[in-house]
């Protein structure tokens, strides 16, 4: 409990507080307590809406509301964008080394992440979201999961597999297409509302009232195409209607190799970044899961447009990977920050 | 499988199911094109998916719009349906 924000109030209260993080911890053995020591003494937290001043004199209403661990309240005023310019030294990338977002074939997890579509509709090939790999891979296909655009055939795409020799690639595919109302492509048109018209910056479909929309891709521990499912917004589009599988599932994706993941490419190992053409693509709040996330789950996460705080998400036991992009790419949950380099920058969103 | 440029007019009166990868000129005149069809009315054939993909990539600017090309893995994973790729 914080320091009341009326009445009456203690010492020993605002010595619990600032001590446990509780005015109502109980009565202690405090000696020598004194609204001066106190207000010279306390190391105030910025995050708390009331804190006293230290200009004396120190009144006991100065603590009024003072909450010594109040956490720091949600921003959203920044985002990551991905240049226009291609190679790798306009990167937005990481490598983990700690195994944390080695997910596989036979594991559960979700993706999601917020987009303001920057390329016109005669770019005529991929746009890459989102890509984690092998670091260094001989192969784009090594360890990789990817998410896309292609923009030629308007349809979203998410790839997973491996390949550690010429000769042994196996690769698990699923893709929505937004442009047709009729049989199983009608929960994408659906979900996408972009008409018969493709996705571009010029037609955003559903968006936020920032024009972004919010892309979750999930999968579940069966290793098949039919196991993943998009969500556009809160919008579910339901199992790939058009699906994509070659080779075995062996050998599996590794649970100990260093990752590379990387933000508007296509694999940094492989040198190539594609990304948008008429302005820049914009990227927002990042968030990675080792669950599959349901379709209540994706609702609630989209918040009705609002990009919500994700460490307060009822399944924020399973967000293993989060990054705002609020002034810089460091990670909210999880211990690699994404570095952002040459044209690619955080801007405003 | 054959790999093909043709006119947008030839692609039109090819058959369709046989028609793995499509893939339009920035233009919209001419076609990239993966075929188990043998096609003689076309404007370039490539020995292989290898060429095929090489040529985009040294002529990108008549087929993608960043500056890259087809990639390999593209016409091989294929994906072409007609009744929604116009």
């Amino acid at each position: 409990m914080v320091v009341p924000s009326s009445g009456a109030i203690s010492l020993i209260g605002i010595k619990n507080e600032v001590d446990q993080e509780d005015y109502d911890a109980g009565e202690e053995e405090y000696t020598n307590i004194s609204l001066t020591n106190l207000a010279t003494q306390t190391t105030f937290n910025a995050n708390s809406g009331s804190a006293p001043n230290s200009s004396t004199p120190h009144g006991m209403s100065e603590w009024y509301g003072y909450d010594h661990d109040a956490a720091a309240s949600f921003v959203n005023a920044k985002a990551v964008s991905k240049t226009l310019s291609t190679g790798t030294a306009n990167s937005i990338n990481f490598v983990d080394t700690d195994d944390t977002f080695n997910f596989t074939g036979t594991t559960a997890w979700s993706i999601s992440f917020w987009v303001k579509a920057g390329w016109s509709n005669s770019l005529n090939t991929n746009i890459h979201f989102f890509i984690g790999q092998k670091q260094n891979a001989s192969y784009q296909l090594s360890d990789m999961i990817k998410v896309i655009y292609t923009e030629s055939t308007n349809r979203i795409r998410l790839q997973y597999g491996n390949k550690t020799t010429a000769s042994d690639a196996w690769t698990k595919q699923g893709e929505w297409l937004f442009h047709s109302n009729s049989g199983a492509y009608a929960a994408g048109y659906a979900a996408a509302g972009l008409g018969s018209t493709y996705w571009s910056a010029s037609n955003r479909g559903y968006v936020n009232s920032d024009n972004y929309t919010m892309i979750t891709v999930t999968k579940s521990s069966t290793n098949a195409a039919s196991a993943m499912k998009l969500y556009w917004n809160a919008n579910n589009a339901g199992a790939p209607p058009i699906t994509y599988t070659s080779g075995s599932g062996s050998p599996a994706m590794s649970t100990t190799n260093n990752r590379s993941w990387s933000v508007g490419s296509n694999g940094v190992a492989n040198g190539e970044i594609k990304t948008g053409n008429s302005s820049a693509t914009v990227y927002n709040d990042l968030t990675m899961w080792n669950k599959e996330l349901s379709a209540s789950e994706v609702s609630s996460l989209y918040n009705s447009g609002t990009v919500m705080d994700a460490t307060t998400h009822s399944a924020s036991s399973n967000l293993v990977g989060y990054w705002k992009w609020e002034g810089n790419g460091n990670a909210t949950v999880s211990n690699d920050n994404f570095t952002i380099s040459g044209g690619s920058a955080i801007v405003n969103k | 499988m054959n790999y093909y440029i043709l006119s947008e007019e030839v692609f039109e009166t090819i058959e369709k199911d046989n028609v793995h990868f499509m893939h339009k000129s920035m233009d919209r005149t001419e076609r990239l094109v993966a075929t188990t069809d043998l096609v003689s009315d076309r404007i370039r054939k490539f020995n292989n998916i290898n060429t095929c993909s090489s040529y985009t990539f040294t002529n990108h600017s008549n087929w993608v719009g960043d500056g890259t090309g087809v990639e390999v893995e593209e016409l091989e994973q294929g994906g072409y349906i007609s009744q929604v790729d116009d």
